[in-house]
């Protein structure tokens, strides 16, 4: 599904993100990012959508060289990719509803179609009552939790999630794990970069640590070994 | 069938999204307008203008007769007959000698009486010819100054000349001027919804990682642009609307003399081409705009 060659990312200023990276991800894997800030995970998750480009070395995802693709075909990539950004990402000035729609509408499906899978969405991430409501009249884990609805309404390959539990209390972070377990379950390949130890070391997956820009541990049943010598 | 309702459903999603957009501007909407407004208001008034000047030449030219005197002796009625053969006459009018002796008496305003003189009239006969179209008397007049019994000539060469002068440079001018204001019009309209677009740049690079393909951010836009550009020329077409049938119909009541003959038909010309004018430049300002966004954040 994904596979890294000999990446490296250097951005303009300067700064190292990602050095001489090397990873492969399996179809339907559940993985967990962690690392230090500034450790370099949400530069490499950007190089899977490809909202940053590798200064060298190539990235595939599902056979393809998106590292390469024309700027044509760049919107078709991150519509088979869900993504859950760490500051949301939600238009503003749009109720809950039309902002998970948005993906559904520019793939020109049907209104009765697009329905019925908002609310299937909302209603697993458990916001079918906020529906009409503004992105920026509920809370930061609700806004979240928009966003998971929004990645995954459109049952994408692969979901990507930065941070995906940074701004939730314990409880509903567990549900939104639980919630990225079941759509593992289904055959989507979840990536997740995260602090939440707790959630790592109680989930035992496959863990891989990221610091200055390296991979420096990939463990198949791991736990969160940031900071830990 | 399917991906032809697909492309329907996607055309509707694109209308809605400008129509949502074009409600969320609100008073950048009114700026963009605004601009537009006076751009193609500019442009329009002077395509009036110069529409004007022209009516005003041609009714100048239109003015412009030939007198042939007929040499003494000569028949006056003979050589009316050859110059009415000619091809482009309206109307020829003959002034015996006598006629044009009463009218020498009454040019100079005298009380004197020439009487005395009439035996001795120095003035020939002449024929005063009017052509259909002013552009062909230098022609006409070569033509008839060569029949026989013609004394002499007199068209006005010079100021036909002139007018036919003036006429070719405002029509170089106008081509000019519309050119630059055009092009003036289109910068400061791409200019505007730049800003438009730099205020909605966040929601534009979360449709792009979304999955929303550049077309799809694109259009919207164009459409926008495309709207304020009609509005904006509405808003010109009732102005100028206004200005002639209003405002310069007074004006005539007062100067009767300038001959702005009825300028209705010319004026909807004017708006019609403004109309277009507003809507291309419109969607192309903002497509100018998106494009250079989408370029520089691609």
């Amino acid at each position: 599904m994904i596979k890294l060659k000999q990446v490296s990312k250097v951005y303009p200023t300067g700064v190292k993100a990602i050095v001489g990276l090397n990873l492969e991800v399996e179809a339907g894997e559940f993985v967990f990012l962690v690392g230090p800030s500034g450790a370099g995970k949400s530069t490499l998750m950007k190089l899977l959508y490809r909202a940053e480009q590798p200064t060298t070395g190539q990235v595939f995802v599902g056979g393809v060289d998106v590292s390469h693709i024309p700027q044509g075909q760049l919107a078709g990539l991150r519509q088979r990719i869900g993504v859950v950004f760490q500051d949301y990402k939600l238009l503003p000035n749009r109720s809950v509803a039309e902002n998970v729609a948005f993906t559904l509408k520019i793939l020109g499906m049907s209104k009765g179609d697009i329905r019925q899978r908002v609310k299937a969405a909302l209603d697993l991430v458990g916001l079918r009552d906020h529906m009409d409501a503004l992105p920026q009249h509920l809370s930061g884990g609700q806004q979240q939790r928009i966003c998971l609805a929004r990645a995954i309404v459109n049952t994408p390959p692969m979901l990507i999630c930065d941070e995906p539990t940074g701004n939730l209390d314990p409880e509903t972070s567990w549900e939104i794990m639980r919630l990225l377990t079941k759509i593992n379950m289904h055959g989507t390949t979840v990536i997740v970069a995260t602090h939440n130890k707790l959630v790592v070391d109680n989930m035992r997956r496959r863990v891989i640590t990221i610091d200055n820009g390296r991979m420096i541990l990939d463990q198949a049943r791991g736990v969160y070994s940031v900071g830990v010598n | 069938m399917e991906s032809i309702k697909r492309y329907i459903r996607i055309l509707e999603f694109i209308a809605e999204e400008a129509i949502t957009s074009v409600r969320r501007s609100g008073w950048m909407s009114w700026i963009v307008i605004g601009t537009m407004f006076a751009s193609l208001t500019i442009l329009g008034g002077f395509w009036m203008v110069t529409d004007d000047l022209n009516v005003l030449a041609r009714a100048i030219g239109s003015r412009v007769e030939i007198l042939v005197f007929v040499k003494d002796g000569s028949s006056v009625a003979a050589l009316d007959d050859e110059i009415r053969q000619l091809q482009g006459i309206e109307a020829v009018t003959p002034i015996p000698k006598e006629q044009a002796w009463k009218n020498l008496q009454k040019d100079l305003k005298t009380s004197m009486s020439f009487d005395n003189l009439l035996e001795n009239n120095p003035l020939p006969n002449a024929l005063k010819i009017k052509v259909v179209d002013p552009k062909d008397t230098p022609d006409i007049a070569e033509k008839i100054a060569k029949m026989s019994g013609v004394e002499e000539i007199n068209y006005g060469k010079e100021l036909l000349a002139k007018i036919q002068q003036i006429a070719g440079f405002t029509k170089f001018l106008g081509i000019a001027i519309t050119v630059l204001l055009s092009i003036a019009t289109m910068a400061v309209m791409s200019n505007t919804i730049r800003l438009t677009v730099q205020n909605r740049r966040r929601e534009i690079e979360i449709m792009q990682l979304v999955g929303a393909s550049d077309g799809f951010i694109r259009w919207p836009f164009l459409l926008e642009g495309a709207f304020f550009g009609l509005a904006g020329a509405a808003f010109t077409g009732l102005f100028l609307l206004f200005w002639r049938t209003v405002v310069l119909t007074r004006l005539q009541d007062l100067f009767p003399f300038i001959p702005l003959e009825d300028g209705t038909f010319s004026t909807m010309k004017v708006i019609g081409y403004i109309l277009a004018i507003g809507v291309c430049m419109g969607a192309a300002g903002s497509l100018f705009s998106v494009k250079h966004y989408l370029k520089q954040n691609g």
